[in-house]
């Protein structure tokens, strides 16, 4: 093929390019719709369901002026029925998920313990954690907890909407630093940035521009591989590149001068791995085995049947059922139901083939029916499309001294078209 | 006969349109509509989900028109918690003198009619009750093809709201010619314009040497 044929080719291209962002810009100019939440509905059930489970999650206060603190906290419990398919919690970073940084986070703990680097969180134990946020962007936001996994992605937890109040004109966060100088983080060395922002663009744009006008990447590709680069060499591009390879080194080398001699005293930003150990495993003498578990696909039921034994002194009683955030509680759950909680999580149908206690000792089979549109409002129960169609949650128990057994349950499930 | 270049513009006008079309949200039948992937039910302020399954016949959960007769479940489930407490009516009715359902059925038309026709012209009533785990299920089977009109009313903070959506039943699935056979027209157009470009060339380019 001749060189102007694949020029031609190369002019099509971008011809096609333009058309398809010409495309792309009309679509989102004629299909604008507000975004509500992130989208967390979306992430696959089995994420949501057999990976991070939490309990006890609390957001306070709900309202915040701006520059206040509000804070979030709960527990979770990191499922043994994790999902072959997605990657072990090796390396793992507690996050918050939010619209934007509406708050800004002031401190992480799990267990306690300051949590700034990612590190290992261990399957089958449990963590607590309390992050501080101080209200920074007026308005009602949709406030997730969250765990980033290695190889798995964001994990999301419930959220809750956290509303800002005030103006974000007085939004400040002043921080002091080594030498003991206060600056204000909301402000400090804006220009400076918009600066390196606006200079590298500009050099990675001019650098792209002056190829793309001489002439496109693949006619040079295959000019290159057709006939060498005897056609393509110009002595102006030899210049370029090295006038170019000069200015950034000497950019990159002048403003590290710079930035030492105006800040000698910075602490690096933390690498390395954090270690902390889980909470302790408190006895549970709760055993549970699920022997089946199906779900109503028009009644959006999911019915469990599994064998509880109290190993315990005292007679148990079942109370909630908590999964992907949301807590399908009975009249017993109710009475123990922060009534703080998103009402939009909480759904009333738990329901059981027998509601007398498991006294000491005792074996029963249990079949228990967790009944709410949320199973589809939610959709929890695209996992029937899965090829590993599995539930999992956390079954909650109650003793007659109101002490609280968690247990953690996961099982097969299969869709049925029928009523119970 | 058209240009090369005009052609060209035509097929790429028909792209950047069609990039429009697409965006849309699709709009159908009375209070009833799939919005953003989701059948939506539109009552007074309010929205339920609507989901209908033949699950006899065929895999796919449907919206609206029902595809075959038989044995239909349709699960309407509340994406507002404030329908939790309300009370909610369901009917179906099919077209009969005196009202002729059409896909512009709405409920100004069932207002005209008296309540001794209404209950007439009814198939399948589920009374006014209280669905606190925000999910309804209506079962029903059609034992033959026509129009129909499912009626929705929610009564609740002593307002009454009422939604009514025509569908039809047993003409298959309905298919959107502008996404579901559009997008193919023109990747094949496409497709044959450059395949016989390419082939017409070196023969041209042949005869001239």
């Amino acid at each position: 093929m001749e060189i102007k044929n694949m020029l031609k080719l190369g002019v099509m291209g971008l011809y096609g390019a333009a058309v398809g962002a010409a495309t792309l810009a009309l679509t989102v100019a004629v299909d604008v719709t507000p975004v509500a939440a992130h989208g967390e509905r979306s992430q696959e059930p089995f994420l949501r369901m057999r990976t991070i489970q939490w309990y006890d999650m609390r957001w306070e206060p709900k309202v915040t002026k701006v520059n206040d603190i509000a804070t979030m906290t709960g527990k979770f419990h990191m499922a043994e029925d994790w999902p072959r398919a997605v990657g072990k919690p090796d390396r793992a970073f507690f996050n918050v998920g939010s619209p934007s940084p509406v708050f800004v986070r002031l401190s992480t703990k799990l267990n306690g313990e300051p949590m700034f680097i990612s590190g290992p969180l261990v399957i089958g134990r449990d963590y607590e954690f309390e992050v501080k946020l101080k209200a920074r962007i007026p308005g009602r936001h949709h406030m997730h907890a969250m765990v980033n996994v290695k190889e798995a992605g964001p994990i999301a937890g419930p959220a809750s909407w956290m509303n800002i109040t005030g103006s974000w004109d007085d939004f400040t966060n002043p921080v002091k630093t080594l030498t003991g100088e206060t600056i204000d983080t909301e402000t400090f060395n804006f220009a400076n940035g918009i600066f390196w922002h606006i200079l590298w663009t500009g050099l990675g744009i001019f650098w792209i521009g002056y190829y793309v006008a001489r002439p496109m990447f693949l006619p040079r590709s295959r000019v290159l591989l057709a006939y060498g680069d005897d056609l393509l060499l110009d002595p102006m591009d030899r210049k370029v590149a090295w006038g170019v390879a000069i200015l950034t080194c000497a950019l990159v080398w002048g403003g590290y001068r710079y930035t030492e001699s105006k800040h000698p005293y910075t602490i690096p930003i933390q690498a390395g791995e954090s270690k902390i150990e889980p909470l302790p495993i408190e006895p549970n003498p709760v055993a549970i085995k699920v022997t089946h578990a199906n779900y109503d696909v028009p009644g959006r039921a999911l019915r469990v049947t599994m064998d509880i034994t109290n190993n315990g002194d005292t007679a148990i009683n079942i109370g909630e059922f908590t999964t992907a955030g949301v807590r399908f509680v009975n009249e017993l759950g109710r009475e123990h139901l922060d009534p703080d909680y998103p009402r939009e999580l909480v759904a009333t149908g738990l329901t059981l083939n027998n509601d007398a206690a498991i006294e000491p000792g005792e074996t029963r089979e249990v079949k228990m029916e967790a009944k709410d549109a949320l199973w589809e409002v939610q959709r929890l129960m695209a996992l029937l499309g899965d090829p590993e169609s599995r539930f999992g949650g956390l079954l909650m128990t109650w003793d007659e001294e109101g002490n609280r057994y968690i247990n953690s349950i996961a099982g097969a499930v299969i869709p049925v078209f029928t009523r119970l | 006969m058209m240009s090369f270049k005009m052609i060209k513009k035509f097929l790429v006008s028909m792209v950047v349109v069609s990039g429009i079309i697409f965006s849309g949200q699709v709009h159908a039948h009375g209070g009833l509509a799939l919005e953003d992937d989701l059948c939506i039910l539109t009552v007074g302020p309010y929205t339920i989900h609507f989901t209908g399954y033949q699950p006899m016949s065929q895999e796919e959960e449907f919206c609206e028109d029902i595809p075959e007769i038989g044995k239909t479940v349709v699960a309407l489930d509340y994406i507002n918690d404030e329908l939790r407490p309300f009370a909610t009516e369901v009917r179906i009715v099919r077209s009969t003198t005196p009202l002729k359902i059409t896909t512009s059925t709405t409920s100004k038309d069932l207002e005209k009619i008296s309540d001794e026709d209404l209950e007439n012209m009814t198939i399948y009533h589920l009374p006014p009750e209280v669905y606190p785990n925000a999910t309804i299920l209506v079962e029903h089977s059609f034992p033959e093809k026509g129009m129909f009109a499912g009626v929705v009313t929610v009564t609740g903070n002593d307002q009454e709201w009422v939604s009514v959506f025509p569908f039809s039943v047993g003409e298959g699935l309905p298919i959107n010619w502008f996404t579901d056979v559009l997008p193919y027209v023109v990747l094949v157009a496409f497709a044959a314009f450059f395949f016989l470009r390419s082939r017409k060339k070196p023969e041209q380019e042949g005869t001239a040497a």
